[in-house]
């Protein structure tokens, strides 16, 4: 019962927090409907199909890379995680907490740029399970990266740097804001070390209802990426 | 006045030893250092128990090993019958039930106002007070609707005593009660603590401030790298060598140790 009205009482502390803050809302929710708005008035509608897969990762990409990392290493360097573990709240909730908000407003921005590609651009996606369960296991994949850059960064300085050095260049070249289509080939074979690249990929084939044939390998090595950051970030963390 | 006093011992710690082993590489190398050099102490039911000493002489360490902040390395330590050290979570739980605690350092998110905090602590303890009763005590109930980053050093430090009080502790701990307050706030914030004690609160107190410990402490222990060297009422150690004020007796305790040893007139060895 106690256990649940600090649940309560963290959710409603930090979902206040998180909007008054305003970065999810510009970077997580307003950017990715606009640029679904802005691509879908300049390529036609079978890009659009492919395309959009890449916008309504934009918000997973944002909480992922900017998001979650910057809370962790902020909170850690405010001594704020150190704080509660004076109270008799278990810390590692906080952190539960500010995930499953990531991941409310990841949802809901993927929400209103599904309304936008249906409504206005009638864009219909081939398999809708499929495109949920890759939507889901994307998330996963590029939070346990936040996570593991979060837990292995000293200072807000640095986690800073590290976010916005995966983040912009996976902005741009990972098929998020540039359909990955339009980009040149040396564009191309540069943003495949990006981890968001594959994901948004699987993301469009399963948007398409195609099955590309490096898809198994593109799930297996996202897959192996995410447990891999998980268990390290676990091991090293600190409070 | 009304003495709360009694001799159940509601904290113990018996022979604690806390080493910082050595650690880092290069200029960011550091030896190992013994924080706490088997200490030992009570403290019963209804004291203001004080412990001074000079900068890095184990005050706040002890204080956090006692609270469960940290681990000792050798030794046991009870706080009303619990083990701090025990991090099973329902251990964890009913002992931070029961105890307050203010931390030498707070920080709070910069966007939350005051009574968002206070709420959020409310929702965290199983018999929380009222926290408007507790943000009028401390002068703050005008400024409950304030950003807690707008407030200034001394209210975000009475601030911090009101979210200790929040859980109706039986043990509160205090580390540097009133830095940064002005002599107005720190004699309010003192009156508070007394009135807490005598409605049977047991407080330990870790405070650079004599006038603060002489004013407040039932007891005290001095500390001075890592060791107890005395303890008792503020009174009988000032009686004993001859001291006008604790401030006095403090000074005379630091220069005694320091004879035998290359310390600086700022405490630190050389």
């Amino acid at each position: 019962m106690r256990n649940n009205n600090a649940f309560k009482a963290l959710f409603s502390t930090e979902l206040k927090l998180i909007i008054r803050d305003g970065n999810i809302i510009i970077f997580g929710i307003i950017i990715p409907v606009a640029v679904m708005f802005v691509i879908g008035l300049l390529v036609s509608k079978e890009e659009l199909t492919a395309s959009y897969a890449g916008v309504a990762g934009i918000a997973v990409l944002a909480t992922g890379f900017m998001g979650i990392p910057a809370t962790l290493a902020q909170y850690r360097h405010d001594g704020i995680l150190r704080q509660f573990k004076a109270t008799p709240l278990n810390p590692f909730m906080l952190l539960v907490v500010d995930t499953i908000l990531e991941v409310v407003f990841v949802l809901v921005s993927c929400a209103l740029v599904s309304c936008a590609a249906y409504f206005v651009f009638h864009v219909h996606v081939v398999s809708p399970v499929r495109f949920i369960f890759i939507y889901l296991f994307n998330i996963f994949v590029i939070y346990s990266m936040g996570n593991f850059i979060g837990a292995l960064v000293p200072d807000i300085q640095t986690c800073n740097s590290v976010s916005t050095l995966l983040y912009f260049p996976s902005l741009i070249l990972s098929g998020t804001t540039i359909p990955f289509a339009m980009l040149p080939r040396a564009l191309r074979i540069t943003a495949e070390i990006f981890p968001m690249t594959h994901a948004n990929l699987l993301l469009a084939d399963a948007a398409l209802g195609i099955t590309g044939p490096y898809d198994i390998i593109r799930f297996s090595v996202l897959a192996a990426v995410a447990v891999i950051c998980y268990a390290v970030s676990v091991k090293v963390f600190r409070w | 006045m009304r003495n709360m006093e009694s001799s159940e011992q509601v904290i113990t710690v018996r022979n604690v030893v806390k080493t910082y082993p050595a650690g880092g590489h290069g200029r960011h190398a550091r030896p190992e250092v013994q924080a706490l050099r088997d200490v030992s102490l009570s403290v019963h039911r209804g004291e203001i128990f004080g412990i001074i000493g000079e900068n890095g002489a184990g005050k706040s360490t002890l204080s956090e090993c006692m609270t469960g902040l940290q681990t000792c390395s050798s030794g046991t330590i009870s706080v009303l019958g619990m083990n701090p050290a025990d991090t099973s979570a329902s251990s964890r739980r009913a002992l931070l039930n029961k105890t307050g605690i203010q931390l030498q350092q707070t920080k709070f998110p910069d966007k939350i106002r005051v009574w968002e905090m206070c709420s959020l602590y409310e929702g965290l303890y199983e018999k929380p007070a009222p926290y408007a009763e507790l943000l009028d005590k401390f002068g703050l109930l005008q400024k409950r609707n304030m950003p807690v980053a707008a407030l200034s050093g001394g209210q975000k430090q009475r601030l911090s005593v009101v979210l200790a009080l929040i859980p109706q502790p039986e043990v509160l701990f205090l580390d540097e009660l009133t830095t940064g307050l002005d002599p107005k706030a720190r004699h309010a914030v003192w009156d508070v603590i007394k009135s807490l004690q005598q409605g049977g609160m047991t407080i330990l107190l870790t405070s650079h401030f004599m006038d603060e410990v002489e004013y407040l402490c039932t007891r005290i222990a001095v500390m001075k790298q890592g060791r107890i060297c005395a303890e008792g009422t503020p009174s009988s150690l000032m009686e004993e060598h001859h001291s006008k004020n604790l401030e006095d007796l403090f000074l005379l305790y630091m220069a005694k140790e320091n004879e035998d040893k290359s310390i600086n007139k700022f405490g630190d060895e050389e």
